[in-house]
């Protein structure tokens, strides 16, 4: 990176990190650090939800998948917009009403303690192991594309995030997520102009589309049900709509976002634009990405996009094999280059035979692009098992080094950054606040001032800060940890789901009842996943059905034996 | 304005929530048929 990049990265970070402490500065209580006082306006609401969804990941991989595979990562949100429906009718009213800090109180009032501290436990599990994820993935990412060691980049996120968010509470993490989802998607979008700026000159915006579609980029929607496809419009309907209910209905660092808006009309409304922008949002990031890969198809790419990964393949004994395959590659690229003219000029000349020809001959070599890749990758791991085969996390950001003007590298480096501090501030603020309200003043100290809990709550944001730091660092020794952390996730986030759901539509069932199930449904989750009956997606909606179904049957069984006692 | 009046707040451009809701369900329509034309057009 040049030092313009340098500075304008360090500029960009300091200047958003500023502007969130100034905007919270002032005197603090306990609600004004947890809650924001429930003082702000719904498109901070609306940014702060779109934030803390948004890790580095989505911006990082998102243009990857399209690269790879296309536009069908889109349906996966179409259950988002249902699901903001349902929360704003029914969650978002009663959390407000009764005026809970936290999405596990309300369990108490509706049942007992039992099953608010299952619950926030069982979130404080699963909300912190996935933090530190959150800082390591996009850390390890950068620390490749920036050559710096890990540790460093791991550090610098988190160390800023934990000063921030300690020292504003929520408020700092809603107006710093404002300003970086504004300079996202400024970043974005010029990322996006660049990328038609650099195409050919024959090619300019609709006919880059034309070509990545007639090479199978352009499939945003596909109507078969495939239960083996994970991105179809009924996958994205039915089970995107389960998952994205479960996230903003029980994660308390997404309800810990929305209860921070001045009213109901102010939280629902910053719920329901989220649920108008996210799908288009997402579909532009895809789109960015699909320019990319016309982009590609007339400047060579790598045949693999993580240099690391890369470089130690090239230092191995491997070296002899990789040079063929690069040999092959080379040429494949050149006798491409021919295809695509003919294809631009069939594409003037609106000549549809000619088109569908050259449609079948571009797939054909998109097909051997992608089997040298495969054979390249099989060498890595053939050098080293527990190498990273993965690399569309590395398209956009090695586009980006490679290809953007001065300035514009440091502010979508920025943005990375950005996206990680965003996502990892609301999921300090949300660990902080479940433990204090849920388990420190609930069960260890029940008659503190509001000073003490303020000084505990910012003690807390330090410790899972420091958790989450140290979760990332150890990741790093650990290969398989994303996919464990996400295994975890689906272990419990069904569970919690089903409990929800009993208390706002099952009003005849009893906090005995719903804990039992709950329980039993935990060992029953374990012990599917553990066994592996079923691929570890599917324990959500087991988990959510089970506890509902227990429940049921509990209530009626408790309530047959006391009118047989009777 | 007390917390009942602040609940029964308006939504703006629409008369009630409802009306928004259903707004919400028919610009996802919107969309589908949207990505629809866009994946035949291109492909």
């Amino acid at each position: 990176m040049s030092n313009t990049d340098w500075a304008v990265l360090i500029i960009t970070l300091l200047a958003i990190v500023s502007y969130g402490v100034y905007k919270s500065r002032g005197a603090q209580n306990i609600e004004g650090f947890l809650l924001g006082n429930q003082s702000l306006p719904w498109y901070s609401v609306c940014l702060s939800v779109m934030a803390t969804q948004a890790s580095a990941i989505t911006f990082l991989s998102a243009p990857g998948l399209a690269y790879a595979t296309g536009m069908g990562f889109v349906q996966f949100y179409f259950g988002l917009p249902l699901a903001m429906i349902v929360l704003c009718i029914t969650f978002v009213p009663i959390f407000h009403r009764l005026k809970v800090y936290t999405a596990y109180e309300y369990l108490e009032q509706r049942f007992d303690l039992n099953t608010r501290v299952l619950t926030a436990i069982l979130f404080l599990i699963q909300r912190g192991l996935s933090t530190g994820i959150t800082i390591y993935a996009p850390a390890i990412i950068l620390s490749a594309i920036l050559n710096i060691n890990t540790t460093y980049t791991t550090l610098f996120i988190g160390g800023l995030v934990i000063c921030y968010t300690v020292y504003g509470g929520t408020k700092a993490v809603s107006y710093t997520q404002m300003l970086q989802m504004s300079i996202i998607f400024c970043g974005l979008f010029a990322a996006g102009i660049v990328v038609v700026h650099l195409l050919p000159g024959q090619i300019g915006f609709t006919k880059a589309i034309h070509i990545a579609g007639k090479m199978g980029r352009t499939n945003a929607i596909d109507f078969k049900f495939d239960w083996n496809n994970q991105y179809t419009v009924w996958s994205g309907l039915i089970g995107g709509f389960f998952l994205q209910l479960s996230y903003f209905g029980t994660d308390q660092s997404q309800v810990g976002r929305y209860l921070t808006g001045a009213s109901v009309s102010e939280s629902r409304l910053g719920l329901l634009m989220n649920g108008l922008v996210k799908i288009p949002m997402q579909f532009l990031i895809l789109l960015i990405g699909v320019l990319v890969f016309t982009f590609y198809q007339y400047n060579k790419p790598p045949v693999f996009f993580n240099s690391v990964e890369l470089s130690k393949l090239e230092k191995s004994r491997y070296k002899p094999q990789l040079d063929s395959i690069n040999q092959v590659y080379d040429n494949a690229f050149q006798a491409k280059q021919l295809e695509l003219n003919k294809l631009d000029k069939a594409l003037d000349a609106k000549d549809q035979n000619a088109i569908d020809r050259q449609r079948e001959i571009l797939k054909a070599a998109d097909e051997q692009a992608k089997a040298l890749k495969k054979s390249t990758t099989d060498l890595m791991l053939k050098n080293d098992p527990g190498a990273d085969i993965n690399d569309n996390n590395y398209v956009f950001l090695s586009f980006v080094t490679k290809y953007l003007p001065k300035g514009l590298i440091g502010l979508l480096i920025a943005i990375i950054f950005l996206a990680s501090m965003g996502s990892t501030a609301s999921a300090l603020n949300s660990l902080a606040s479940t433990s204090v309200i849920d388990i420190y003043k609930r069960l260890i100290s029940k008659d503190g001032t509001d000073a003490h809990y303020l000084k505990v709550s910012r003690v807390a944001t330090i410790f899972w800060g420091l958790i989450c730091i140290l979760m990332a660092l150890y990741a790093s020794r650990i290969g398989n940890l994303i996919e464990a952390v996400n295994i975890l996730g689906s272990y419990i986030y069904g569970t919690i789901l089903g409990v929800f759901l009993v208390a706002f539509y099952l009003k005849k069932v009893s906090g005995k009842a719903v804990f039992s199930a709950a329980v039993i449904t935990e060992i029953v989750v374990c012990i599917c996943g553990w066994q592996k009956v079923v691929a570890y997606l599917w324990l959500n909606v087991i988990g959510c059905l089970l506890v509902v179904i227990l429940s049921l049957l509990l209530q009626q069984f408790s309530r047959q034996s006391s009118e047989n006692q009777n | 304005m007390d917390a009942p009046q602040k609940n029964q707040e308006l939504p703006p451009f629409v008369k009630t929530w409802k009306q928004f809701y259903r707004l919400l369900i028919f610009w996802l329509i919107l969309l589908i048929v949207f990505f629809y034309l866009f994946t035949r057009y291109f492909a």
